[in-house]
């Protein structure tokens, strides 16, 4: 009596488990559909500036090693606040 | 926003880099092209090469999407460091003109 209770639980958690990886395999399928590929697209990256571009113009009077100097690359932490 | 913020300083630099090469190249008589895909074989064509470099670097760091400060931050050292590598290069190239 024992054993027919465990098999029937058994083979109810197998049917259940079975019944739910099938139902996220036809979620899945949402994926391929027009509707489903929009909802998961990504948001498009801001790769645009509003600021305009310095423009710098220099002639033979210019020390050019002294405006090589002022080309100091850095993050700050006031960036990330 | 972050990431904009930075990308525009740093164009700022690349940009002055520009300038001094093509005030440099003035000075020396060259006309020829800008290199920017190999061929560098003086100090004038490797720093035009690296701030090329540099600049594409920052058009393709702007492009990104982050999630976390930490990831955000390293990307922009290592593009500051190319930044770097660019002043490096125009520096040997002012030094032998």
């Amino acid at each position: 009596m024992k054993t027919k209770i465990t098999i029937t639980i058994i083979i109810i958690i197998a049917v259940i488990t079975i019944i739910f990886f099938l139902g996220r395999q036809q979620n899945s399928g949402s994926l391929i559909s027009p509707a489903g590929f929009l909802q998961k697209s990504t948001p498009v990256p801001t790769a645009f500036t509003n600021q305009t571009p310095t423009i710098f113009q220099f002639d033979s009077s210019t020390d050019l090693k002294m405006e090589l100097e002022k080309v100091n690359p850095q993050i700050l932490d006031s960036d990330f606040e | 926003m972050v990431n904009q913020k930075v990308c525009d300083r740093f164009e700022e630099d690349v940009t002055r880099m520009a300038a001094i090469m093509d005030e440099l190249r003035g000075r020396n008589g060259i006309t020829e092209t800008r290199v920017a895909f190999g061929g560098v074989d003086t100090p004038i064509k490797s720093a035009d090469y690296y701030i090329t470099y540099a600049a594409e670097a920052i058009a393709f760091q702007r492009a990104q999407n982050y999630s976390s400060a930490a990831g955000l931050r390293s990307d922009l050292q290592s593009l500051a460091n190319k930044i770097l590598k660019a002043k490096g290069e125009v520096e040997k190239a002012l030094n032998e003109n």
